[in-house]
């Protein structure tokens, strides 16, 4: 159907280019079209969202194109998202993100949220500077499979400790994954304060996150 | 040094700043030469006795007076009691001023900084909206704006009680660093594709304001200026956009700034432009992980001081132990402090560091960093 491959491909272009302006009007279009937002989602804005994560990865694209790409992609999941139906949709597996209390640093934050969402997570973002028991209290009304938290500076990584804890205090840190990242963390870090693992960046968050995952339900 | 005036002291602090210069001659006797000394010997490419160390102190300080962040960032004499008693304690070769290089310039511009009691200071907001706001704003005067002048103070009292003998450090902010902290990072790096005039000229007004600083936090007698760019090497943004709007702003920076002797920080790996960044005009420039020092020191060593930082801040200084924290420091000699020319970082030390792993430190780049390296 020529209507629905020019939208999908429009909307896997504009998240490439990172154009916003646009792609909401190309998800209104699609929904006038008939087509499914599902389809719109995965056919579309994941798609050129997998292609920006490639030309990441291969250096290609910077932070700069990541940041216009999510925005795109925000933009159009803003339309599509509400037309979901709940039923049949499979994901990976639900995951909190923030940047820690004290801290207003999203650019990582935000990188690492589009690539969740591009491998079909469903991604539940806090914002930047956010309570260490808002990650536990989110985590709980969710059911989260994965808390993931970012820290900018030294004075504030404390408080991802913090988050370990108030998990433990509300009883589900058992029940879940936890991540972290931030310049001043590290591997040695994240095994210090008791978080399952940690990320130089988004695309080994993502990688990490899958591996994790799959060892807790025993794959 | 023009229009600073004079900080008066309490008896009782007196007495205390009496007793801690006391112990830190005392550091500076117990090795031949002085870390002044050894930073000109640095500076000129010959070999010093050992390694010159630079410890990354900042919000740290305030711990050693038991103070929280926000009091050594509003008050000038409780930061220089914090600076003099850390020096006092480790016996390192800097001494750091003014914990936050982010607010110096940008709250006098016009941003709106919330200081919590016992953590970093942070933007409210960012000030510039808009590309139209650009245009609004102002470069400060260095000595009548906002807390400026007392930053001035801090670094002239110390350059006058210590200066001659101890390396007196301020980390600053670059112009990158200023215009991230000025439109925030997410925002401009969107301008370098959508609205890249308005980059130029916000750049250029950074440009300035970085300049204007730090001469006058240079002519104030600090020994070594280091203005610092956030987030604005190619893994970050790409080497194009790199080249194109950060590279030449830093450059025009250096170059004025270079009769002042003064250093240059690029936050994150430079590996790709180790060269151009040591061709701008920096005396010396800073090396962080995951940077090749290999490569560093092959190409540029010899050409520019190589400020190597051991770590990129945090990370092993917060969870390591002391083991972890000496080998990283030997492997970081090895590379950089052959022929000299070097100095050696400690990242920025997280503000409730231990003791031990502050000392694991500076005690090996002591024993690992003398002259000549066996390692």
């Amino acid at each position: 159907m020529r209507g629905k491959e020019t939208v999908l491909k429009r909307l896997r272009d504009d998240v490439i280019s990172g154009i916003s302006d646009d792609i909401i009007a190309v998800a209104k279009e699609g929904i006038t079209l008939g087509i499914p937002a599902l389809e719109m989602i995965e056919e579309g804005l994941r798609e050129g969202m997998t292609v920006v994560s490639e030309k990441y990865d291969k250096k290609e694209y910077f932070i700069p194109h990541l940041l216009l790409a999510a925005d795109a992609m925000k933009a159009a999941l803003g339309v599509l998202k509400p037309l979901l139906k709940v039923e049949g949709v499979k994901t990976p597996g639900k995951i909190i993100i923030g940047t820690v209390k004290g801290d207003i640093h999203d650019i990582g934050k935000d990188i690492v949220a589009t690539m969740f969402i591009t491998a079909g997570y469903e991604v539940f973002d806090l914002g930047i500077d956010v309570e260490p028991k808002k990650f536990a209290e989110k985590a709980i009304e969710v059911d989260a499979d994965v808390v993931g938290s970012s820290a900018f500076m030294t004075t504030t990584m404390g408080y991802q400790k913090e988050i370990e804890r108030e998990l433990g205090k509300a009883g589900v840190r058992d029940k879940l994954t936890t991540i972290i990242g931030g310049p001043p963390t590290s591997p040695s870090y994240a095994k210090h304060i008791g978080a399952d693992d940690w990320a130089e960046n988004a695309l080994e968050a993502v990688e990490k996150v899958k591996e994790l995952l799959k060892k807790r339900k025993g794959g | 040094m023009t229009g600073i005036s004079e900080l008066e002291f309490a008896a009782d602090d007196r007495i205390k700043i009496e007793k801690l210069m006391k112990q830190i001659k005392n550091n500076v006797a117990q090795e031949r030469i002085t870390p002044v000394e050894r930073l000109r010997i640095t500076e000129q490419f010959k070999i010093p006795d050992r390694a010159l160390m630079s410890l990354a102190s900042m919000e740290h300080n305030s711990r050693a007076i038991g103070a929280t962040i926000r009091e050594i960032l509003k008050d000038p004499k409780k930061a220089i009691l914090a600076d003099l008693a850390t020096l006092a304690k480790y016996g390192c070769d800097t001494v750091t001023c003014y914990a936050d290089p982010h607010i110096i310039g940008t709250e006098e511009i016009g941003s709106k900084i919330i200081y919590p009691e016992d953590s970093t200071a942070i933007f409210k907001e960012f000030l510039v909206k808009e590309p139209r706001d650009i245009s609004k704003l102002v470069i400060p005067d260095p000595y009548k704006d906002g807390k400026i002048p007392k930053v001035l103070q801090i670094i002239k009292f110390l350059h006058d009680k210590i200066g001659e003998e101890v390396v007196v450090w301020q980390n600053l902010t670059g112009p990158f660093g200023y215009a991230g902290d000025l439109r925030g990072y997410s925002e401009i790096m969107k301008d370098f594709i959508l609205h890249p005039e308005s980059v130029h000229e916000l750049m250029e007004f950074c440009t300035d304001v970085a300049i204007t600083i730090t001469k006058a936090v240079k002519d104030a007698g600090a020994t070594v200026t280091i203005p610092f760019d956030a987030m604005a090497a190619p893994e970050f943004v790409g080497k194009e956009f790199y080249m194109k709007f950060i590279f030449p702003y830093e450059k025009k920076t250096c170059q004025t700034l270079k009769p002042l002797g003064t250093y240059f920080a690029i936050d994150g790996d430079t590996t790709e432009i180790i060269e151009e960044y040591a061709s701008m005009g920096a005396k010396g420039i800073f090396l962080q992980p995951p940077t090749d020092f290999s490569k560093g020191k092959k190409l540029i060593g010899g050409k520019v001081v190589l400020c190597a930082s051991m770590t990129k801040g945090g990370g092993e200084m917060a969870s390591g132990t002391p083991e972890e924290i000496k080998n990283i420091v030997k492997k970081t000699i090895k590379i950089v402090a052959p022929n000299g020319g070097s100095i050696i970082g400690s990242g920025v030390i997280p503000v409730n560091c231990s003791y031990e792993n502050v000392m694991a430190f500076v005690e090996a780049v002591e024993k690992h960093g003398k002259y000549p390296i066996r390692l």
